[in-house]
């Protein structure tokens, strides 16, 4: 599709989903209309036509569907350079000739032609982003730059996100609600660059130093004299609660989503003297600099085809979102939604997407934690259950950033912060009319909104099924405009805050925008034909595509005697056979009850990606009573589908793992909850991406049944 | 110096009257104003150490402390005069007041050549200058700092002995003391990047991004060292730095049209701040005549070295692409080269405006020192930022609406806020 047709796709999806006119000038037009006069033509060894490049789309397919070798060889010509010189793309160029000198390797060659690629998609949004000004401190300006540098991952996203509001979206399209971004600063990576040479921090051993040390050293570091004036002036000019959050050349890059690999700093940003303030960020920053280099992300690198070296840190300061309440501060909806649901169900298709919500902060959705879920296209259908249902299993508490909380930086996780409160408590807040429905035993129905008697539901029912406020319109068109723009399906992270003055419209805040991996075009598996009875294991919910084989090593949690309450332990042994695996280079299946990565431990074990970066398959067996949605571990599973791994849920009745075939397999390793086994042939695990159905089985059992047959 | 037929103090005086002229002051404010507040004058004896006892002159001027605690270097030099520091003192009210910190003007001097004492004898110099001043002094009345020819150690011994008289610890009676004991980080670097943070502003004022603007420095010490780290870190290109060497007894300037590297420079210059010619030259510089500093083709000129290095005989020697002239030196214009700098439309950063991180960089540490608490780095240079960016918005906005030079923008601020100072406290 060349970026006119885009264009106007998405007006028209604009123009449909909010019956509005649209009168805009071109979204690309400008850096479209260059792109026709000149072109190369792609040709193989033989002088067979493989591609004509004419404009940067071409440019794009070619990166990734051409063999890296005709590429290398074009590129050591110059040809990509000199084309797009021709073309006016100056900048462009110039970066391009660099590289086709520099590399001799045709894979590295075009991971980096992909990678300048997408910088350029994104930094046609940067005229949207202004470099900050003390002297005129305009609140209007949502989205300013201390640097000079890249951007990094997020930051860009928040960048595109602020232009296609500003293209797109006028405030008449959602009556009673304002969509906008957060007031954002990004300290940009030649920052960071500037922060690591000045202090010598480059020479640190980091491989032989604990996460707190790196984190001291990096503390005892000084900010570059560059930019700290800027910094202090934002801090003393705002003590709204702040999120420091990485935006790193890899995260979120399309091919590599580092997300909720490196730090994030949530501050109450409360105190009257600015001098701690500025300090709490200070040190925010240069601790979100020091996780560059934790364990954590160096292990994830290293399942990555990039290193360490490669990645350079920008740093996105935002307002949170939210109200104060007593001491707490929390927006009144956080959610994430996505462009395309990878567990359709009922009459929603994966491509109608799906948006989680919360009450309070978004730890609730991002983490795992029960979350409401709805289809944007068609917020009215039913996901789940019967009221009961709802009542059981909506949520119970929620998260709220604790305002006079004693912060210190070496207690590094979000717990200082924030803290889980009652959903009482919301009540008492007066958040609830929105939010919640009243479930009412004598008559078994849920009512909108809040009554004195019967329980209160966070079901969200007065937006989602009564149209309060236009939310599922607006985030359709988000997510289709967003996904159109960037020619992949994407994933937003927004709040919704009420205004305590009821004249006030609502406010859609959009926190981050990136892309989802795309669905895999589907390879043809078909296991309808196979016995059931005879495979290791089948699943009729499962994640992937494909086949995977050559697994041979399996770690499983002991499930004879294994209790919820011991999940956290689990983590560490989890993470300690993991390492090991990896050291040898050795692809694993990963078997145990309940979701995995969720952050609640009653739910599944609460591992992240790194604890596991080398699996290859992951099986969820039942456990006890509770269903338990699969899909919503947000950075976990984003994390897992980037990988490629298969994702598999068995049931108690059917399809279940055979333990007796686990159990008699030779042991590697056993710790208390954890067992490593070896297989004596390799697994193959196929999966029916279209059907989401998949089978385990040995490889030496079909190789029998082939003889047998014979 | 005591130059022929310049006498600092009129010409200090002159440019007040001027200045008050504009601002329409009534005649009592220019009589407060126009002269020092208080003045001391005293001798110390010091026992040399060929047994001699040796009588030297000292001074301390209070020119006014309406704002806050008087504010100084001392100096020690041979040809001090009273003038000379009377000037210096009031020079010093005005660049507190422009910057807008609270503490007042003041100055003190030793006439001798410290070249000629050995180190115990000033030591007991510098003890002696507290003794006869010491009642007047102090955190909360008069506060000293290193000047010409003193440094960090006169200023330790000066404070012992002040601590000593008064039986307790005063860390705040004096600054430019070692960080190791009361000094403020941030302090060598503040009058160098005092001096740029006020450069970017300006710069941003011109539409120029300082990422892609040249300069040209006078000067390799401190100050010019600073101002050149932190240009280059902002993007920017120094192509020449000057300094004096005492083997030829000339100056010279070191040209790179590519721009200097300054860690291999500083790696090559002795601990007087002379390059090291020949090293210069083959790491790819070009050494030329010190005065060549002002001919290059760039956007900036940064005279941090001299006074009087920009004169009506060498002013035209500027290239007409300079856009902006920096002055981290005092008085490095005279008054004839800057009236022909106007008609070129050149932006100049008056010295006691651009140079004025030195003195909040100081005020910085006397804060620190009297609350016995410490700051980050951090916290040093982004509040030097800010003051010095506040200051310099004020001073231009001034110098727009009012159509003056900066100069005489920088003087209205800072004299009327002492005026004011002295209004509210109901003394005129």
């Amino acid at each position: 599709m060349n970026i006119n047709d885009k264009e106007k796709k998405i007006k028209s999806a604009i123009e449909e989903i909010t019956g509005i006119k649209l009168n805009h000038q071109d979204f690309y037009k400008d850096k479209d209309e260059k792109h026709s006069e000149s072109k190369i033509i792609i040709k193989d060894l033989n002088g067979k036509e493989l591609a004509k490049v004419q404009n940067l789309k071409d440019f794009e397919d070619v990166l990734l569907s051409v063999n890296k070798d005709i590429i290398l060889r074009y590129a050591k010509r110059n040809e990509f350079s000199k084309w797009l010189r021709s073309i006016g793309e100056v900048e462009l160029a110039d970066k391009y000739i660099t590289i086709e000198q520099e590399f001799d390797e045709g894979e590295k060659l075009r991971k980096k032609m992909i990678d300048i690629m997408e910088e350029f998609r994104y930094s046609i949004n940067q005229g949207y982003v202004t470099s900050y000004q003390r002297t005129n401190d305009e609140h209007h300006i949502k989205l300013s730059h201390i640097g000079t540098g890249s951007f990094g991952g997020k930051a860009r996203g928040v960048a595109f996100l602020a232009k296609i509001l500003s293209k797109y979206v006028t405030d008449d399209m959602f009556p009673g609600l304002r969509i906008t971004i957060p007031r954002s600063i990004v300290l940009s990576t030649d920052v960071f660059d500037s922060f690591i040479e000045h202090n010598d921090l480059s020479k640190l051993d980091i491989s032989h130093l604990s996460d707190e040390r790196i984190a001291s050293k990096f503390m005892a570091a000084n900010l570059p004299a560059t930019i700290i004036g800027d910094l202090r002036s934002f801090i003393r000019n705002t003590r709204r609660p702040l999120i420091v959050r990485s935006s790193s050349l890899l995260e979120d890059s399309l091919l590599q989503p580092f997300a909720g690999i490196y730090a994030s700093m949530l501050l109450p940003n409360e105190s009257w003297e600015t001098e701690l303030r500025f300090k709490e960020v200070c040190n925010a920053i240069k601790y979100v600099y020091a996780s560059t280099y934790f364990e954590k992300a160096r292990t994830y690198i290293k399942s990555t085809p990039k290193d360490v070296s490669d990645e350079k840190m920008a740093v996105l300061l935002q307002e949170v979102v939210g109200n104060k309440h007593d001491n707490y501060f929390y927006p009144t909806i956080s959610g994430v939604a996505k462009s395309y649901n990878y567990y359709p169900s009922g009459p929603c298709k994966p491509e109608d997407g799906i948006a989680y919500l919360a009450l309070g902060l978004g730890k609730a959705i991002v983490d795992g934690g029960s979350s409401y879920c709805f289809c944007p296209e068609k917020p009215k259908a039913p996901l789940f259950g019967t009221p009961k249902d709802f009542m059981r299993y909506s949520q119970k508490s929620y998260y709220a950033l604790k305002l006079k909380s004693v912060y210190t930086i070496f207690t590094k996780n979000e717990e200082t912060t924030l803290e889980k409160l009652d959903v009482d408590i919301a009540k008492k807040h007066g958040v609830l009319d929105k939010v919640a429905s009243t479930y009412l035993h004598r008559d078994d129905s849920l009512y909108p909104g809040l009554y004195d008697e019967g329980a209160i539901v966070i079901d969200f029912g007065p937006i989602v099924n009564y149209d309060a406020i236009p939310l599922a319109k607006a985030l359709k068109l988000l997510l289709r405009v967003g996904a159109l723009a960037l020619g992949y399906p994407v994933e937003i992270e927004f709040a919704v805050n009420f205004s305590r003055d009821e004249s006030e419209p609502a406010e859609l805040i959009i926190l981050q925008i990136r892309s989802m991996i795309p669905p895999d075009k589907y390879h043809d598996v078909n296991i309808e034909n196979i016995d059931i009875d005879k495979v290791l294991c089948y699943s009729e919910n499962a994640l992937g595509n494909g086949i995977i084989s050559g697994i041979k090593d399996i770690v499983y949690i002991k499930s004879e005697s294994f209790h919820m309450s011991n999940s956290n332990r689990a983590v560490s042994q989890i993470r300690e056979m993991n390492a090991k695996l990896m050291d040898t280079g050795k692809p694993y299946m990963l078997i145990g009850p309940g979701r995995w990565g969720s952050a609640d431990s009653w739910l599944g074990i609460p591992i992240i990606w790194s604890d596991i970066a080398g699996v290859k398959v992951i099986v969820e067996t039942p456990y006890g009573e509770r269903p338990i949605d699969p899909s919503q571990g947000s950075h976990f599973f984003h994390d897992m589908i980037s990988s490629q791994v298969g994702y598999l849920i068995t049931k108690k009745d059917k399809g279940n793992i055979d333990w007796n075939w686990l159990e008699s397999l030779t042991v590697i390793e056993e710790t208390e909850d954890v067992k490593h086994v070896e297989t004596s042939s390799e697994l193959e695990v196929s999966i029916d991406g279209k059907r989401g159905k998949a089978i385990i089985k040995e490889k030496l059992m079909i190789d029998n049944k082939i003889k047998t047959k014979k | 110096m005591a130059q022929k037929g310049f006498n600092a103090y009129t010409m200090a005086q002159e440019q007040f009257e001027k200045v008050a002229e504009q601002l329409e002051l009534d005649q009592t404010t220019r009589n407060l104003l126009r002269v020092p507040m208080r003045e001391y004058h005293f001798l110390i004896p010091v026992r040399m150490d060929d047994g001699n006892i040796k009588i030297f002159k000292g001074f301390r001027i209070q020119h006014n402390d309406a704002k806050g605690p008087c504010k100084g270097g001392i100096r020690f030099h041979p040809q001090e005069t009273a003038d000379t520091v009377r000037a210096l003192a009031m020079w010093m009210t005005w660049k507190c007041a422009v910057v807008d910190i609270p503490l007042g003007g003041g100055k003190g001097g030793v006439i001798c050549d410290p070249h000629d004492l050995s180190e115990r004898e000033q030591e007991n110099l510098c003890r002696g200058w507290v003794r006869q001043i010491a009642r007047d002094i102090g955190p909360v009345r008069d506060i000293p700092a290193p000047d010409v020819m003193t440094n960090s150690q006169h200023m330790l011994w000066m404070m012992d002995e002040y601590q000593t008289i008064f039986g307790g610890q005063y860390p705040g009676v004096i600054t430019g003391k070692p960080v190791e004991l009361g000094g403020s980080l941030g302090r060598p670097e503040a009058t160098g990047y005092g001096l740029v943070y006020m450069l970017r502003e300006a710069l941003k004022e011109r539409d120029t991004d300082i990422a892609n603007a040249t300069a040209s420095i006078e000067g390799f010490g401190n100050v010019a060292r600073y101002a050149a780290e932190l240009f280059i870190e902002y993007g920017g290109t120094v192509v020449s730095v000057s300094c004096w060497d005492q083997k030829d007894s000339c100056a010279y300037s070191y040209y790179k049209g590519k721009g200097i590297d300054l860690e291999e420079l500083v790696k090559i210059t002795d601990r007087f701040g002379a390059i090291d010619k020949k090293k210069a030259e083959n790491l790819g510089y070009e050494c030329r005549p010190g005065k060549d500093w002002l001919k290059h083709e760039v956007d900036i000129l940064m005279p941090n070295a001299l006074e009087n290095s920009i004169t009506k005989e060498n002013v035209n020697d500027i290239n007409s692409s300079v856009k902006l002239i920096i002055c981290g030196a005092n008085g490095p214009i005279t008054p004839e080269a800057d009236d022909v700098l106007e008609k070129k439309e050149v932006v100049v950063i008056p010295d006691f405006l651009a140079n004025a991180g030195g003195v909040v960089c100081s005020y910085f540490e006397q804060v620190q020192s009297n609350q016995n608490y410490y700051w980050s780095k951090e916290e040093v240079l982004g509040k030097l930022d800010d003051k010095m960016t506040d200051a310099f918005h004020k001073v231009w906005e001034l110098a727009k609406r009012k159509k003056v030079r900066l100069r005489d923008a920088a003087y209205m601020i800072a004299i009327s806020r002492v005026a004011e100072a002295c209004k509210l406290r109901g003394w005129i």
